[in-house]
């Protein structure tokens, strides 16, 4: 014991520098893992009410952005309403209490931390779990999807976009129906990749890449990007695409989070399902 | 007493810059300076070397809570802190200044602080980037990344030397 105390003593630079290197990867790994949701809850806080500020200021800037980006959504929406359809055959008759269940909700929240340049971003809304906020529920924006929850606290909640290295969307060529994956490998803000799209779907340029629906976190087709370029990777007969993500995450400012209402409901099928499996096995 | 007030101000300084301004900035896609770093490189040479990775930890801790990023800042500024004394024995194998000094351009010279800062922010950049991603598919973007970022921050950091930290003569 005197030894090791006394070798401590005389390699106490290292030893220290050793110490505060395993701390530093303990709280990586406790904490990357599942990105931070334990830490971020301590940090969100106080750091939520110092984003809050400065994202007020940054707003003041964006204004005529926001507004044009509104403007344009409340066309589409306003196009979509009934009233602006014109009754073609009169045999239909709209029973909306009990053909149509209401399965998606739209909470508005306001972004108030960002980031672009590192390999995982995170964005930061003001809306928390007291608005309904909760952890894996999508998140889409005025020009298609932003990402999904990954931490809430009481009035903050944190997103991970798009530009993450552990995002991956279910995704879907608008045109055919082909299904195929969003991934992000940094970089350019701008651009991500599809992956296992296979080499006999027909796909050219500008083709638009939106969601499948099959994922529980989006509702489907929303938009999430234009096919670039593609490639055919001749060795496993997959493309290498890149598409030109629709949401424009430097500018981003009002985000809708989507709160899936009949989630429970497919997690407990889904679960059934799993259990008939195990069981015949 | 004064120089404790002194460095502790710069290390606010320098934090609230990093957060507030360079954090924001999108020099490229490739690009993100991190020059509170500016706080360990200028802490006088005879600080002793276990206070030198405290202080590293501590600044790399500040950094992690506003970035939500746990761990990361700090295992790679504590890395920094480590190899900042051998960096100093490698450019001046013989020590040819007063002990209490701080690494600037007057006692150092331009090339040979350009040096030391040039290698202290690469180190800094790569072990961030690599922790960042953690895995080694994407190792030559790392590299590529972190020697612009390393670039762009030391010359950030001589344009502050330059600007704020020459001595009146």
């Amino acid at each position: 014991m005197n030894n090791i105390l006394r070798f401590i003593a005389r390699y106490h630079f290292f030893s220290l520098f050793l110490l505060l290197e395993i701390i530093s990867f303990l709280l990586i790994f406790s904490f990357n893992y599942y990105p931070q949701a334990v830490y971020f809850k301590l940090a969100t806080s106080f750091n939520g009410k110092v984003r809050e500020i400065n994202a007020s200021i940054a707003n003041f800037y964006k204004l005529k952005s926001t507004n044009r980006q509104l403007a344009i959504e409340n066309s589409i929406l306003r196009s979509s309403l009934p009233s602006s359809f014109l009754a073609v055959d009169t045999n239909v008759f709209w029973h909306h209490d009990t053909l149509y269940r209401q399965r998606y909700k739209y909470i508005t929240a306001h972004v108030i931390g960002n980031s672009l340049g590192k390999r995982n971003n995170y964005i930061m809304i003001d809306k928390g779990s007291r608005e309904g906020v909760g952890i894996d529920m999508g998140v889409i924006g005025p020009q298609g999807v932003v990402g999904i929850v990954v931490t809430v606290s009481d009035h903050f909640a944190s997103i991970m976009p798009v530009l993450h290295s552990a995002t991956m969307i279910s995704a879907k060529l608008k045109k055919n129906n082909e299904l195929t994956s969003v991934i992000w490998k940094g970089g350019n803000p701008f651009k991500a990749s599809l992956i296992n799209l296979p080499g006999q779907v027909q796909i050219s340029k500008e083709d638009s890449v939106v969601t499948s629906g099959y994922s529980l976190i989006f509702p489907e087709g929303i938009l999430i990007g234009t096919i670039d370029h593609f490639h055919l990777n001749t060795d496993d007969n997959y493309y290498d695409a890149d598409i030109l993500l629709s949401t424009r995450f430097g500018s981003l400012s009002y985000v809708y989070v989507v709160q899936n209402l009949l989630r429970d409901e497919q997690l407990q099928l889904l679960k059934k399902q799993d259990e008939i499996i195990s069981e015949e096995n | 007493m004064k120089t404790y007030i002194k460095h502790i101000l710069r290390f606010l300084v320098l934090v609230f810059i990093q957060l507030a301004i360079f954090d924001h900035l999108n020099f490229g896609f490739y690009i993100h300076p991190l020059i509170y770093i500016l706080f360990l490189l200028k802490l006088p040479l005879n600080t002793p070397r276990w206070l030198l990775l405290v202080l590293a930890f501590v600044l790399g801790t500040t950094l992690d809570i506003f970035q939500s990023s746990p761990g990361i800042n700090a295992a790679a500024s504590v890395l920094v802190a480590f190899i900042r004394p051998f960096s100093i024995d490698l450019i001046f194998p013989r020590r040819e200044f007063d002990e209490n000094t701080e690494p600037s351009i007057d006692d150092f010279g331009f090339q040979r602080f350009f040096v030391f800062t040039l290698i202290l922010t690469f180190v800094l950049h790569f072990i961030l980037f690599f922790l960042e991603v953690f895995c080694f598919d994407e190792l030559g973007k790392i590299l590529v990344r972190s020697l612009a970022s390393a670039f762009v921050t030391t010359l950030l950091i001589v344009l502050v030397e330059l600007l704020f930290f020459r001595k009146k003569s």
